[in-house]
């Protein structure tokens, strides 16, 4: 080869790497690959922070909507050494309800799934000096921030939080509390708190803020993770028991049903900015401001409360401009002394799994429906009955847009206590809102949001 | 012969000289000995000679000219100690007021003999002993041959003359000195009869201890250069075989020269730092494979010790006549044997050569003539600059590391707390890092264990060394290959230096990997072998040397990294496609392969481990220019200029001509092949076993400097005679590339923060794992899959976890972090295999149970750089409800606070033995460890107290040669990979049953290695 033959293969090569190296600049890192097929070890862990106090008592529904039985541990946790994890398995398309300890205000129940997917919810309830019922869906999973805003510390009120750590590792965390019209306070001694591992306790808010209503609650957790929920207890004997939300949105979706009509919208802007949101209620009528809700501006970091009137089922949508995060919960007054509150959910789903919000007979069990877009949606209800009970048909109908509806109520009086697994063609929101015991059963009032299902979990239509 | 007569009456006063000479088949040269002495000139001389056995009609010529009566016959040669002793029995000497004991190989100018007396007779120069001449060259009389002798401390005679150095009067002046040559020596009476002459045990090395001993008993030592010697050069009469090399007998008589001469306090100090150094002399014959220098090194220790009883009678002697002490006679002595002075004369002869220069050109300007000398320097003396300048910037490069305290950060592995740790890792027959298993060690360890022995016993030491010694080695034998590839030791050079700078070998040291610095050390070798496999020539040392030869440099590289493997695999398809000698190339090549492999036969079976995972590599960087710039990553002289390398091989490839062509065109090639296949390893393009990204840049980086040699070697000289064209131009744009980029990669290096240093290299969030856990655990690491490390002391990943866009690359250390031990070793076996699915399921977020799938694995941190890992393997690991995150800046660490120590007894229920006892994930995640006593690791397995359990949980692969001391007890297979034992008692010692085959395995490696260093040894001239 002569000197420029070499000269001209050099710069052939040299332009090869120049054009090679954009070529691979451009082409990018292989797809990485789909993972083998292999065993899957399914498992999920729920966190119920439901509380309790003497002589209460606490039961946790279990439902399975899938196709296979799937066994679950529950290990009560309390402020001492937690209890002896019990085992069950939850048969395909079915419920159970597995009673726990809830003698203590700080009493919180771990469940644990393996080898499916199971939507879990508390109730805690109690027919002595307290009389009343909570009820709601227990957290799916530790967070290491919680927000609640449903607590009241205002004359005949008593309001706790309820922080469970389940996990082998310490949490350390922070509490902030958030009260109308005044700044945020951080209690010393929620400052730097540890939560030993495998323990729960309850915080008493009115040691800190007395006579506030509402009070917002944030808990940020700098070591572990946790869950929380508020218990709220009056003179008059009701409960209330609200899970806390692990983060903030611009949108909240409150569905209320089964009371008297009288709610309060609790709020909270965590942020420095203020937040302007207004609300709308979707109910059987056509879709209109909720109360005086329509273009609220709320200082930042505060709490307020709104009251609205509603008929029937209906439900709350709170939206804030901009997107500014905040927190709501509704507060809903009941047919006799018991309250009910919920958390509501952030975001409509095309499912849902309801747990049961009926303590015994006799029970008026209610399942409120919220379709919040614009077009009908057709709803699907399939009971997932206790034990043996018969589940029946599914029942289907139809939800028009921006309208909120309750489910029939003969499908629902098959199991009162029955969980109710809701699939709809587009998204909506669920809630169990029923009265139960008592004189007409209407004595215990309970409010609980659905848990939304993921589509792996659904059985085959 | 008879007594020297004289015309003048000689007046009484002149003392009387006897020459005393020794002869052993000289007989071609004996005349011109027996003419030098009968042209003295002065009055009293007389002659005795002595025949030492010659055969070749020496001793006839010697009666003929001397007379019967003037010559003793030795039937048998004695040596010339015994030789001349044998003169002294008879009466004449004693008779005689000096005597010059003569070699018959020495011509005397006709004044010698008179100059001697006159030394002796000096005005204010008194107990003149020994007086010894200027001796020159026989046959080149302007040839200086000695000028009189000093020695270092030890013993070892020291001249200040330059091998052929020109006589120009430089030395022209009586020179007090510790010893002459003995060819020509005159002695004092008073001296041989109180001290004796030469020591009959030291043969001809025997003249520094008669003349130490003058001078220990008060004795001056002159040399004077009016007496003028001419001398044969060494060898050229004496053709004798000897049994030992010549070094032997100079360090057998500089010891006992010592030992007999110097003053008992200064042996204090002497003999402990000549030790010393024979020690440091030991290390650097051994590794450079000069076995038989060695041997006769220890030999030479070993004749001292075994005549030691008659060393010290004459040293009684010597010492009963010492009338000076030793500190008087430092002048006469050397620096501590480093030969420094060596160096300073050469850099005078270099600056010396420099004037000379400047003289000839002191009408040129300024500029032109600094220009002519910089050339004329570099040119005549390229390895000398290149390794000053080199040793310069070395200096200031790695200032920051020196220091008393263990390297950390980057990719450095730890090293073991003794050298012991790493001969029980290479002989063990399990594996003692992470989830065990019974994969060999890579013989590696022996050579980080041996280095670290003969470091003073401390790693810590070892590993700088090897660090520090990694990027030299390289550059010396990147220059070896380019020199025995072009015959040019400028433009190899130049090669090497450039392959020191480039952007791979300055990014491998400053993340500590010293396997890579080891690959990139070995890879010129490699290609340079293989170019004489399949060329044209036969190998210059023979075939199977050769073969052997290129089987150890394979062997050494795979031990090391075992993907070295596939750069022989380039380099053979290039050589099939572009070689001379297929046929024979292939053959040598696939005899030096298993050549290899015999040699690391214990370790194969780890290399085909997991279908070859040992080969392959998940660093090295996405960006192709990175790539092209041979950058595995960032760290310093890995910026733009890097590019200097391959810029500057395009201009070699293009400057290369005559023979240099067809290895230019391989070269090419080679890395044009190389570059792409690292680019593809990192991006995931390639196969696991195959993708190795330092592996080809390092082929890369080592094709494209012997470009550079190639080229700069077909430049060299003439280009001034031709028409100006495309060779000038080519010349100055690669001398232009290589001067700019060698200047700034140096600026690079000294200035740059390497990622290795002291604990500070450490992220602080580390602290969080290290400081605040007691006990045994480990660390599971994780990482994007974009060819990172993992921050330190996580080291490098050890695999992939494919799980679609939620992949990472993970690790497993203890918190010691990665480890020596584990060179090369690959993370292969049912243990990583079970790890990999756990790592999958909570990365895909199916589990919430991370921590119980973890737990069996001991793993009580998760941790990865901060930020860094996909979004969806985040969610992940966000979504396990038993992981905990801890805060720290820098690292993202989770905590599973209930994991396993790597060995403890539990009670085990029936529950907890269900789960133990299944491979299924989806019952494992369900596992809640209970509480437990810890085992502590000891040699060959764990030992400690029970606390009342009755189940061993060992975190080590299965095997059933485990058991319990004391019980018959099966172990049983856990979690589908683990290790567990029936335990009952207060204690319990575990170990493994099957030590003996790997022990016997481990000492025929090392038979079989002795046997190819022995095949492949530097020989000696005797």
């Amino acid at each position: 080869m002569r000197a420029g033959g070499r000269g001209v293969l050099a710069l052939v090569l040299a332009a090869l790497a120049v054009a090679g190296a954009v070529a691979a600049d451009r082409l990018g890192p292989a797809t990485p690959g789909a993972p083998p097929a292999t065993d899957m070890a399914t498992s999920g862990v729920w966190l119920c922070p439901h509380g309790g106090g003497s002589g209460w008592s606490g039961t946790i529904a279990i439902a399975n909507p899938g196709a296979n039985a799937v066994d679950v541990r529950l290990t009560p946790i309390g402020s001492g050494a937690p209890g002896a994890p019990i085992e069950v398995a939850v048969p395909a398309g079915r419920e159970v309800l597995q009673e726990v300890p809830a003698t203590q205000r700080a009493s919180a129940t771990y469940v644990e799934s393996f080898g499916g997917w199971v939507g879990v919810g508390w109730q805690v309830s109690t027919t002595g000096k307290e009389v009343g019922l909570g009820a709601e869906p227990c957290a799916p999973g530790p967070s290491t921030t919680w927000y609640l805003t449903d607590a009241a510390t205002g004359q005949g009120h008593q309001a706790f939080l309820v922080l469970m750590n389940p996990f082998a590792q310490q949490a350390v965390y922070d509490v902030t509390l958030y009260q109308p019209g005044r700044p945020p306070a951080r209690p010393e001694a929620w400052t730097g708190a540890v939560l030993a591992g495998g323990r729960s306790v309850a915080l008493d808010l009115d040691k800190q803020v007395l006579g506030r209503d509402p009070v917002g609650v944030e808990v940020d957790v700098s070591k572990g993770k946790i869950a929380a929920g508020s218990l709220g207890v009056t003179s008059t004997g009701g409960v209330t028991s609200v899970v806390g939300a692990p983060a903030l949105s611009s949108t909240w979706y409150l569905p209320v049903g089964a009371g008297v009509g009288q709610s309060s919208v609790a709020v909270l802007v965590p942020e420095d900015d203020g937040a302007l949101f207004s609300g709308t209620l979707l109910s059987s009528q056509p879709a209109q401001a909720a109360g005086n809700l329509t273009e609220v501006q709320q200082s930042g970091r505060s709490t307020a409360a709104y009251q609205v009137l509603t008929t029937g089922a209906a439900a709350v949508q709170l939206t804030t401009q901009q997107d500014v995060p905040i927190l709501a919960a509704l507060r809903s007054a009941g047919r006799s002394v018991d309250d009910a509150a919920t958390g509501g959910v952030a975001a409509p789903a095309p499912a849902w799994l309801v747990p049961p919000t009926v303590r015994g007979d006799p029970a008026l069990p209610g399942l409120v429906i919220v379709n919040p877009g614009t077009d009908a949606v057709e709803v699907t209800l399939r009971l997932l009955p206790e034990g043996k009970a018969d589940a029946g048909e599914p029942v289907t109908f139809s939800v028009p847009g921006q309208h909120a509806i309750a489910a029939p109520a003969t499908f629902l009086a098959k199991d009162p206590m029955g969980a109710v697994l809701v699939r709809a063609t587009g998204d909506v929101v669920a809630l169990g809102a029923s009265t139960s015991e008592g004189k007409h059963g209407l004595t215990m009032y309970g409010l609980a949001a659905g848990v939304p299902v993921p589509a792996v979990a659904l059985p085959a239509d | 012969m008879t007594a020297a007569t004289s015309t003048d009456p000689a007046p009484e006063v002149v003392p009387s000289v006897l020459v005393v000479l020794v002869v052993r088949d000289a007989a071609d040269r004996l005349r011109d000995c027996l003419q030098g002495i009968a042209a003295q000139t002065y009055p009293r001389v007389g002659i005795l000679a002595v025949d030492d056995g010659s055969t070749d009609g020496s001793h006839e010529q010697l009666v003929h000219a001397l007379g019967e009566g003037r010559v003793i016959r030795n039937e048998h040669p004695l040596g010339l100690a015994r030789a001349f002793d044998a003169a002294l029995t008879s009466a004449v000497p004693a008779e005689a007021d000096f005597l010059l004991l003569l070699h018959d190989d020495a011509v005397l100018d006709p004044e010698v003999i008179a100059r001697f007396v006159d030394a002796t007779q000096l005005p204010g120069v008194e107990r003149v002993g020994i007086v010894g001449a200027k001796v020159v060259d026989q046959e080149h009389p302007r040839e200086l041959r000695d000028v009189g002798r000093s020695a270092d401390r030890f013993g070892h005679p020291y001249s200040p003359l330059q091998p052929g150095e020109i006589d120009q009067g430089q030395f022209d002046r009586v020179l007090d000195v510790l010893s002459v040559d003995p060819c020509a020596m005159l002695v004092a009476r008073d001296v041989w009869r109180d001290g004796g002459l030469f020591d009959e045990r030291l043969g001809e090395d025997g003249a520094l201890d008669v003349c130490w001993r003058a001078r220990v008993a008060g004795w001056r030592v002159l040399m004077t250069p009016l007496a003028r010697v001419r001398h044969r050069a060494t060898g050229e009469h004496d053709e004798r075989p000897t049994e030992r090399s010549r070094r032997y007998e100079e360090d057998r008589a500089a010891l006992a020269t010592v030992l007999k001469n110097d003053a008992f306090l200064t042996l204090l100090w002497v003999v402990p730092l000549g030790l010393a150094l024979t020690l440091f002399r030991l290390v650097y014959l051994t590794l450079s494979r000069r076995f038989e220098e060695a041997y006769d090194l220890l030999a030479a220790v070993g004749w001292n010790l075994a005549h030691l009883s008659g060393t010290l009678s004459r040293r009684r002697r010597v010492q009963r006549h010492r009338r000076v002490r030793d500190h008087v006679l430092r002048r006469f002595t050397e620096s501590a044997g480093l030969r420094l002075p060596r160096w300073f004369q050469t850099a005078e002869r270099i600056l010396e050569e420099q004037r000379e220069w400047g003289e000839e050109e002191a009408d040129e300007p300024a500029a032109r003539r600094l220009g002519h000398r910089t050339v004329s320097l570099v040119s005549a003396h390229p390895v000398i600059v290149a390794s000053f300048i080199a040793a310069l910037v070395a200096a200031v490069s790695v200032r920051s590391l020196v220091g008393p305290g263990p390297l950390v950060g980057g990719a450095l592995p730890a090293f073991p707390s003794s050298p012991s740790g790493f001969f029980a890792a290479l002989v063990s027959a399990f594996r003692t890092t992470p989830l065990g298993g019974t994969l060999a060690a890579s013989p590696a360890l022996g050579a980080m264990g041996g280095l670290s022995i003969l470091t003073f016993g401390s790693t810590a030491i070892g590993q700088k060394v090897m660090l520090v010694g990694g990027p030299v080695l390289a550059g010396v034998l990147c220059y070896r290959a380019g020199a025995r590839m072009t015959s040019r030791p400028g433009p190899s050079v130049v090669a090497a230096v450039a392959y020191v700078l480039s952007a791979l070998t300055l990014s491998a040291f400053s993340d500590g990997r010293i396997a890579l610095l080891v690959a990139l050390a070995a890879m010129p070798p490699i290609v340079e072998r293989l170019e004489v496999a399949f060329g044209s020539d036969d190998p210059p040392s023979g075939r199977w040397r050769f073969v052997a030869g290129l089987a150890v440099t394979i062997a050494v590289a795979v031990a090391f990294v075992p993907g070295v493997l596939l750069a022989v695999g380039v380099l053979t398809i290039v050589q099939l496609v572009f070689g001379d000698r297929r046929r024979r190339g292939l053959a040598a090549l696939a005899l030096a392969l298993v050549g290899a492999a015999v040699l690391s036969f214990s370790f194969v079976p780890s290399l085909a481990a997991g279908g070859g995972r040992a080969l392959g590599s998940v660093i090295g960087s996405l960006n192709p220019w990175d790539v092209l710039r041979l950058a595995l990553g960032g760290g310093p002289g890995t910026w733009a200029p890097a590019l200097f390398l391959p810029v500057a091989a395009v201009f070699g490839l293009a400057l290369a001509s005559g023979p240099r062509r067809a290895p230019a065109l391989r070269a090419a090639v080679t890395a044009s092949i190389a570059l792409p296949l690292a680019w593809l390893s990192t991006a995931g393009y390639l196969p696991a076993p195959l993708a190795n990204a330092p592996v080809y840049l390092t082929l890369a980086a080592t094709a494209e400097a012997l470009l550079v040699a190639f080229g700069l070697a077909s430049t060299g000289g003439g280009l001034e005679r031709e028409s100006f064209g495309f060779r000038q131009i080519g010349t100055g744009l690669i001398a232009l590339v290589l001067g700019g980029g060698i200047l700034l990669q140096s600026v690079a290096a000294m200035t740059g923060g390497w990622a290795i240093g002291g604990l500070e290299q450490i992220p602080p969030a580390w602290a969080v794992v290290d400081a605040t856990s007691a006990g045994a655990f480990r660390v599971l690491w994780l990482g994007a899959h974009d060819g990172s490390s993992f921050p330190a002391p996580g080291g490098d990943p050890v695999g992939v976890v494919s799980a679609g866009e939620a992949s990472v690359t993970y690790g497993l250390t203890d918190r010691d972090g990665v480890v020596a031990i584990d060179t090369a070793r690959p993370f292969a076996g049912s243990g990583p295999d079970a790890l990999e699915d756990a790592v999958r399921q909570i990365v895909l977020g199916i589990t919430s149970h991370g921590g119980a799938l973890l737990a069996p694995f001991g793993v009580r941190y998760v941790v990865a750089p901060a930020g860094a890992l996909p979004p969806a393997a985040a969610a992940g690991l966000a979504a396990q409800a038993d992981l905990g995150a801890i805060p720290a800046a820098g690292l993202d660490i989770w905590s599973d606070a209930s994991s396993l120590p790597p060995a403890t007894v539990v009670k085990a229920d029936d529950p907890l033995r269900s789960i133990v006892s299944s491979a299924d994930a989806g019952t494992i995640q369900r596992f809640v460890p209970p509480a437990g006593s810890p085992l502590a690791q000891v040699e060959g397995g764990w030992s400690g107290p029970t606390g009342g359990g009755d189940l061993a949980m060992i975190a080590t692969e299965y095997d059933g040669a485990w058991r319990v001391v004391g019980s018959d007890a099966d172990p049983s297979r856990t979690f589908g990979w683990a290790t567990a034992l029936p335990v009952s008692g207060d204690t319990a010692t575990i170990d493994y049953g099957a030590q003996l085959p790997r022990t016997i395995a481990a000492w025929l490696l090392a038979a079989v290695w002795a046997a190819a260093l022995w095949i492949t040894r530097k020989p000696v001239p005797r």
